[in-house]
């Protein structure tokens, strides 16, 4: 409770804060809260802006081009595009931090070979594997997930490894050596620690990197199966309406926005917290 | 870098787009230049070694073929003057005198030759070799005169001789392959000046054409992909001709300085459903219900627009045989249901759906108002959207299941009924030995008379049996420059022969 | 240092031989392009006969080593679309890609590296939580709608201009600051957060309690540090740059690799394929033998091993 009080009491992060929650709430409510059916179509009520009265009540954001409430798709699309963004950076911290502290405390052997294949993957573009990937596993979410994951793993393990080669010469580090501690011991207790303010500023940005990567891909018609809702392609299929309906891309495009800056903020908040030396100046 | 060294970058920047728009105006005072805009770039200069319409645009700018069509679609004299049968197995072309190649070489019967013994030459892999594959020989009768030989009556071979059938496009004798891919030289309108690929391709006016001088002095085709940028580029004045824009965007544009160009194209959108699998649409009366089902007028009128054309069965109301006296299954979910309970249906059933999207206008919204309307009379549709080469992969094994949405055209029920419906044809996902005799037959006279009672009497059996839904012939949208005077073909290809400003 | 750089250059030698093998695999996981390159009402005896006449009927094996031959000997075969040499038509488009990426990477910097350093020095006042909102809005556009609202904006409305296309300066502005706009954000982010870390740092604190101007403290001392992560990140953000130009260049028709990469797999042209990939992976790689250099010469520890 009270890192929760310590937490709210900046302003920019509260917001944020309660922003992210009501995007999870959205995500996990999702059909339970939404005034309508998502998929329901009523093309003869197509691109009706916000607030209108549709016959089964109201659009409060709108319908899109096949007439489908835009709050209902919103909220339901929230489920997928944090699902997305969500599991995609879990994925990414945990293979990049593991190769990053791997890669940092130990680069010879194993270290060296992780970010050899760091290498070889950080060299192949993105689009490439995405594209493989949706070819020969079909477009799904699972796969999505994991190749987002994967395409980004390399920049956790980067920074880490950076981070590390540092650290690792500091003297309490090497002072734990000198005393014979076990390396996984070092690496948990005097690494890991040490790298958590770049990797929450990392995992910050990335939950949001990966659902507008979600929304590229979408865009290029590679993202998950187009009959799931999702706030990239929705923004992705508004597009061909901006200048006459502004609010079907505009509406997720804000939700988007929104959500990408509580994330940010929240992390900010978090790591200022997370780093002893910087609170104790705050305060 | 300190602080003060940004600042000055910031501003020349804003400084800069203040300056933008003279330059801009000046660029375009030059000549009577042509921007045409299309989604994407050539393949080849070469107008045999490619299957795109964009490639074609700009090969039918640069070269002609034997015949051509004109805007209501009728086949007219283009290179070659006039033609007929000798017999049901030949058809004779008298060619046009006194016409040169770009380079000055005379075309001539060996010209016409050249071209198809080239592109028949199965080493030459032209991509379209399937269109003219009828062709059994070319044979010179005189220097003006030539033979194309079929091994049977071929009735459709105009259309393999006209532009749209790529390959068909005249090249002059003894000029290499890869010279061509690079340097075109043909007996069009307009002379190739250069290329830079996936950027633009400039032609000149060719002063000696045979149709007369071209009234643009300069053409350029560029590959814009994205439409809102094409749409962009018309309004500042950088293109005069626009392809591929939505009926979203057409008030916007109809008035001031640009103006709106719309035709129903010879495209058919329909669906094909999958009758070889176990699976509810084995039963006639439920193909019969998805048809009752669905209120096709009603997606044309909120998707389209109202434009394109309704279409009664899946050919285009301007082909060979359509009988404007056909009428389509009319909109009764009622009567859906009350099929699909007869057929043991009542609580509906779940079909997958295999197309692409993307691809042609409004695709993906008509696929899935039309998955609305299913699902109204409790028919569960699982859309699979394919990437385009995992398309062509599933078809190549016949995998394409439940309801298809693939698209076709074709102005000929040849065309479009033989390949998609006679058993055992590689896009065929139906069999009926009735309509296999009778689709047979059509292809086996080149009696107009004859061909048009078999084709009639094989639409009752396809719209009784219900093989297909027939939707619509979408429409083809152009923006234009307001003062440009220029009308599209429902074929999708841009001639510019005519195109001039006011 | 030699032996450093040695390691260094066989280390990227692997890798480039790595993706190679890699992406050759990949692209052929979804399925040769016969059937892409023909009309849609060819049959299958047609599909099977080009088929064998393009060679994808043998077995893969046998069609990597020839791959591989060619490619050691710089020959990456034609392109199955164009009919042009592959690595011709990739670096044919370099020049154009190199101009927005190069564009869009000053702008980045001209922008993000004095808001870093100002927010990190400011940090907590207004200057900071300005320059904050100003990165969280870059990164939270997707490309193709910050590029779209551009078009919409300064073509379309204004007629400041042009929407597409390369010729002049103008026709570089918007990709470039639509290319431009998350690698800022992203870049003043973690320089800010380097910063302040550096800036609380034991020896920082001596260096101002010894009464050093702050002027030196923070650009020679402090931005010293800071940069080792920052490069890091630039690092990854020139390839990102390079490689995920691809919307950019599609929007704004602009000819560069990017477009060529998503047509030619979209098209499974195989060849241009695998040239792109190996030339981005030799650049990438370069790169990143750079970046290390520059760590190895930031910070002398690294290059003792």
């Amino acid at each position: 409770m009270d890192v929760l009080r310590r937490f709210l009491r900046s302003l920019p992060a509260a917001t944020g804060l309660a922003i992210v929650l009501v995007a999870l709430a959205a995500a996990i409510l999702g059909p339970a809260i939404s005034p309508h059916d998502p998929d329901a179509q009523d093309i003869m009520s197509r691109l009706l802006p916000p607030l209108s009265q549709g016959e089964e009540g109201a659009h409060w954001l709108g319908t899109d081009a096949l007439g489908r409430d835009i709050l209902s798709r919103l909220i339901v699309g929230a489920r997928v595009s944090m699902l997305v963004g969500v599991s995609a950076m879990v994925v990414s911290a945990l293979v990049g931090v593991s190769a990053g502290l791997a890669a940092g405390y130990d680069d010879r052997g194993v270290g060296r070979a992780l970010m050899a294949v760091a290498d070889v993957q950080l060299a192949i573009p993105f689009l490439v594997l995405a594209l493989a990937v949706v070819a020969v596993l079909g477009p799904s979410l699972l796969n999505l997930i994991l190749v987002l994951g994967v395409a980004n793993w390399v920049q956790y393990a980067r920074v880490v490894r950076a981070e590390c080669l540092v650290l690792r010469n500091l003297d309490f580090v090497l002072a734990a050596q000198a005393a014979g501690t076990r390396p996984i011991r070092i690496v948990t207790r005097h690494l890991l620690p040490n790298v958590m303010s770049s990797v929450t500023v990392i995992s910050g940005l990335l939950v949001a990197k990966m659902i507008l990567f979600e929304s590229s891909l979408s865009f290029l018609g590679l993202g998950v199966p187009p009959s799931i809702p999702t706030w990239g392609a929705m923004i992705a299929d508004g597009r061909n309406y901006v200048a006459n309906a502004w609010w079907v891309a505009a509406m997720p495009g804000f939700a988007l926005f929104l959500t990408v800056i509580g994330i940010n903020l929240v992390g900010d908040r978090l790591r200022d917290m997370l780093d002893p030396r910087l609170s104790q100046v705050e305060n | 870098m300190k602080r003060r060294d940004f600042a000055p970058l910031l501003g020349s920047g804003l400084a800069a787009s203040m300056l933008a728009p003279g330059s801009r105006v000046a660029a375009q005072a030059q000549g009577r230049t042509l921007v045409i805009a299309q989604q994407n770039d050539a393949l080849t200069m070469d107008p045999a070694r490619h299957s795109a319409f964009p490639t074609a645009n700009v090969m039918f700018a640069i070269y002609d073929g034997l015949v051509t069509m004109d805007e209501k679609g009728e086949f007219k004299p283009a290179l070659a003057l006039s033609w007929s049968n000798p017999d049901p197995t030949t058809w004779r072309f008298v060619l046009r005198q006194g016409v040169k190649f770009h380079n000055g070489q005379d075309f001539d019967a060996n010209a016409v030759k050249f071209t198809f013994d080239r592109a028949l030459n199965p080493e030459f892999r032209a991509p379209y070799r399937s269109r003219i594959a009828a062709i059994r020989s070319v044979q010179v009768v005189d220097r003006h005169t030539v033979d194309f030989k079929t091994a049977a009556p071929f009735p459709t071979m105009l259309f393999s001789l006209y532009e749209a059938s790529f390959a068909a496009m005249i090249v002059p004798p003894g000029e290499a392959a890869e010279k061509l891919a690079a340097t075109p030289v043909g007996t069009g309108p307009f002379r190739f000046v250069e290329w830079r690929r996936d950027d633009r391709v400039v032609l000149e006016a060719n002063p000696d054409y045979w149709g007369g001088r071209p009234a643009m002095d300069r053409v350029i085709f560029r590959p814009i992909r994205e439409p809102r940028t094409r749409i962009a580029e018309l309004r500042s004045g950088g293109a005069h001709i626009v392809a591929d824009i939505t009926p979203e965007d057409m008030p916007g544009l109809q008035g001031g300085s640009t103006k709106v160009a719309n035709i129903a194209s010879e495209f058919l959108y329909f669906f094909h459903f999958d009758t070889t699998r176990d699976t509810p649409l084995k039963d006639r009366r439920v193909r019969q219900a998805i048809n009752h089902a669905i209120d096709v007028d009603a997606i044309q009128r909120a998707l389209l627009g109202g434009l394109g054309q309704r279409i009664a069965t899946v050919l285009p109301t301007d082909a060979f045989a359509y009988d404007p006296a056909w009428k389509p299954y009319p909109y009764d979910p009622a009567r859906a249901r009350a099929l699909l309970a007869e057929a043991g249906y009542a609580d509906g059933f779940t079909i997958p759906l295999t197309s692409r999207r993307g691809r042609y206008l409004k695709d993906f919204e008509i696929m899935e108002a039309s998955i609305g309307y299913l699902r109204r009379v409790g028919i569960r549709v699982n859309a699979n959207y394919l990437e385009p080469g995992v398309w062509a992969q599933v078809s190549e094994r016949k995998g394409r299941e439940g309801l298809i949405f693939g698209g076709w055209s074709g102005r000929d029920p040849d065309l479009v009924w033989y390949p998609l419906l006679v058993t055992g044809q590689y896009q065929s996902y139906y069999s009926n030995p009735q309509l296999d005799a009778l689709l047979q037959q059509g292809r086996s006279t080149i009696d107009p008379a004859e061909r048009r009672r078999i084709y009639a009497q094989a639409r009752e059996i396809i719209h009784e049996d219900a093989p297909f839904l027939p939707m619509l012939q979408p429409p083809l949208l152009y923006g234009l420059a307001a003062n440009l005077d220029w009308a599209p073909r429902t074929d999708g290809m841009i001639n510019l022969r005519q195109a001039r400003f006011t | 240092m030699l032996a450093f750089l040695v390691t260094r250059l066989l280390h990227a030698v692997g890798v480039v031989f790595g993706v190679a093998v890699a992406v050759f695999f990949l692209i052929r996981l979804g399925g040769d392009p016969t059937a892409l390159f023909l009309p849609p009402e060819a049959t299958l005896e047609e599909i099977q006969r080009v088929r064998h006449l393009m060679g994808f009927d043998r077995p893969l094996p046998l069609q990597f080593l020839d791959f591989l031959g060619n490619a050691l000997r710089g020959d990456f075969g034609l392109s199955l679309r164009y009919e042009q040499p592959a690595m011709g038509l990739v670096l044919e488009r370099l020049p154009a890609t190199l101009e927005l990426s190069a564009a869009a990477l000053a702008l980045s910097l001209a922008i993000a590296v004095p808001l870093g350093i100002l927010t990190a020095v400011q940090r907590g006042r207004v200057a900071d939580r300005a320059g904050l909102l100003f990165s969280l809005v870059g990164q939270s556009f997707p490309v193709f709608w910050l590029a779209i609202m551009l078009i919409l904006l300064l073509s379309e409305t204004w007629q400041l201009l042009p929407p597409s296309g390369r010729g002049g300066w103008q026709n570089l502005v918007m990709p470039a600051m639509a290319l431009a706009a998350y690698s800022t954000a992203i870049i003043t982010r973690l320089l800010r957060s380097s910063m302040i870390e550096v800036l609380q740092s034991d020896y920082i604190r001596t260096a101002r309690s010894k009464g050093l101007a702050s002027g030196t403290v923070i650009f020679v001392h402090a931005l010293r540090n800071a940069a080792i992560p920052t490069i890091t990140v630039v690092g990854l953000q020139v390839g990102a740059l390079l490689g995920g130009a691809v919307i950019t260049e599609e929007i704004f028709a602009w000819p560069g690799i990017g477009r060529l990469a998503i047509q030619s797999i979209t098209n499974r042209d195989f060849t241009v394929v695998q040239a792109f990939v190996v030339f981005m992976a030799v650049l990438i790689v370069s790169i990143n033998l750079l970046v290390d250099i520059l760590y190895a010469l930031l910070d002398p520890r690294i290059r003792r091993r």
